[in-house]
């Protein structure tokens, strides 16, 4: 087997579509606004590899670009050149209207702001939705902190993580995409386990941009991982109960966030 | 996909290019996680080829241009090739990592090891041959 699909759209944070076998039969990329038709066999030299911590990816993304330089287009990952239309991406996102994750993403910082599409898809219960919001929501802070960028986003989608962290993921038959692992059951679960860390991921990442006792929960996934090595993630939801959310609550006390925001707040405008 | 995968009598399928498949790399660092997280990218070296018992799995690996392989870890010691089997892989990507699979980072250790089971996936190890040629002759000699 090649690996070289991890280095594809297929498994990069621009497309909230799809996450390991979770996901559509396409993709969408929010950067170039194409479906991705074929996204194992196409890349950019805007990729970012969702599946691993920031410094990682970080390291993956600037050889990546050496190898990739066009940032314009999509292309075709084992050729270097423009990826084939219609067969590997597509203009026409209408399909994508009849999905409601698909919906969401075709309008990603299009018809609002990037942070107002985020806080819809916080709101779902749908998996599905909430792996899109968490991929875009590292995009999200990665560029408003090379930016240089306000610090209020942040601080919003670690309260919202926050708040939903403990919280038991519940997929449907139709999440799936393709047959992985040795039962259904166990996919399942891998799946639940993936989800369950892609949040502690972005409460990582935002604790890398971050000064202060914030800066603590930079390893928190690492941690998780440590703690729930089979990856199970009855196992790993209950590390997050007992010491997990103590330590977010230690870093970011909710009277802290409540005087940090309401300054803000009061700036109108601004969310 | 649920029965238990034997080694004397199941095959291990391996997704790759149609004209063949990729040789391993001569020296190249062993590190396991490194390997299965494709840290080094496209072109990279590595003194592994990945397997799967999933011929579904090996399909989706293939794309549509490439093809899969079948090849029987029980004869690959009499090519000098090491078989990593999935029980040992998931014995090493614990914790820290253990052995050839001790990496800095606990979480890329977990995700390395989600990666083997989702895949199914076995390691063939040419870490023990000399020289680069006798790699390409032990991957001609063990993929059909």
């Amino acid at each position: 087997m090649i690996s070289q699909r991890l280095g594809s759209c297929e498994n990069c944070w621009f497309n909230p579509l799809q996450n390991g076998s979770v996901g559509l039969t396409i993709g969408f990329c929010v950067e170039h606004r194409v479906v991705l038709r074929d996204s194992s066999t196409t890349t950019c030299g805007k990729h970012f590899r969702k599946d691993l911590p920031l410094p990682t990816s970080e390291k993956f993304a600037r050889s990546h670009r050496a190898r990739y330089p066009d940032t314009t287009v999509v292309l075709d990952l084992e050729t270097g050149k423009k990826a084939e239309d219609h067969v590997q991406t597509s203009t026409e996102t209408k399909l994508l209207s009849t999905d409601p994750v698909g919906d969401l993403a075709k309008d990603y910082g299009y018809q609002d702001t990037k942070i107002a599409s985020l806080a819809v898809l916080r709101k779902g219960v749908d998996p599905r939705m909430e792996f899109a919001g968490l991929n875009l929501s590292r995009s999200y802070v990665y560029r408003c902190k090379a930016r240089g960028g306000s610090w209020t986003s942040g601080l919003n989608i670690f309260w919202w993580i926050k708040r939903s962290l403990a919280s038991t993921p519940q997929f449907v038959a139709s999440d799936f995409r393709y047959a992985a692992a040795s039962s259904l059951d166990r996919q399942e679960d891998l799946a639940k386990w993936s989800l369950i860390m892609a949040r502690l991921l972005v409460v990582s990442d935002i604790a890398r941009h971050a000064e202060g006792a914030l800066r603590d929960l930079e390893q928190i996934a690492q941690e998780a991982a440590s703690a729930s090595d089979n990856l199970v993630s009855r196992k790993l939801l209950a590390w997050i109960r007992s010491i997990g959310i103590p330590k977010m609550e230690k870093a970011m006390p909710e009277a802290r966030y409540r005087e940090l925001m309401q300054p803000l707040l009061e700036q109108p405008g601004d969310i | 996909m649920t029965k238990a995968w034997k080694i004397n009598k199941d095959p291990l399928f391996r997704g790759d290019v149609a004209h063949g498949v990729r040789s391993a790399t001569h020296g190249a660092d062993r590190s396991i996680v490194r390997h299965i997280l494709y840290l080094d990218g496209q072109g990279r070296d590595t003194p592994y080829l990945s397997c799967t018992e999933s011929k579904e799995t090996a399909t989706r690996f293939a794309n549509k241009s490439g093809k899969v392989y079948e090849t029987y870890a029980k004869e690959w010691l009499s090519s000098g090739v090491k078989h990593r089997s999935r029980k040992e892989l998931f014995l090493l990507l614990k914790g820290g990592g253990k052995g050839d699979a001790k990496w800095h980072d606990a979480f890329e250790v977990a995700i390395a090891r989600k990666y083997v089971e989702e895949h199914m996936e076995h390691l063939c190890d040419f870490t023990d041959q000399a020289t680069q040629a006798d790699i390409d002759v032990a991957v001609g000699k063990i993929f059909l």
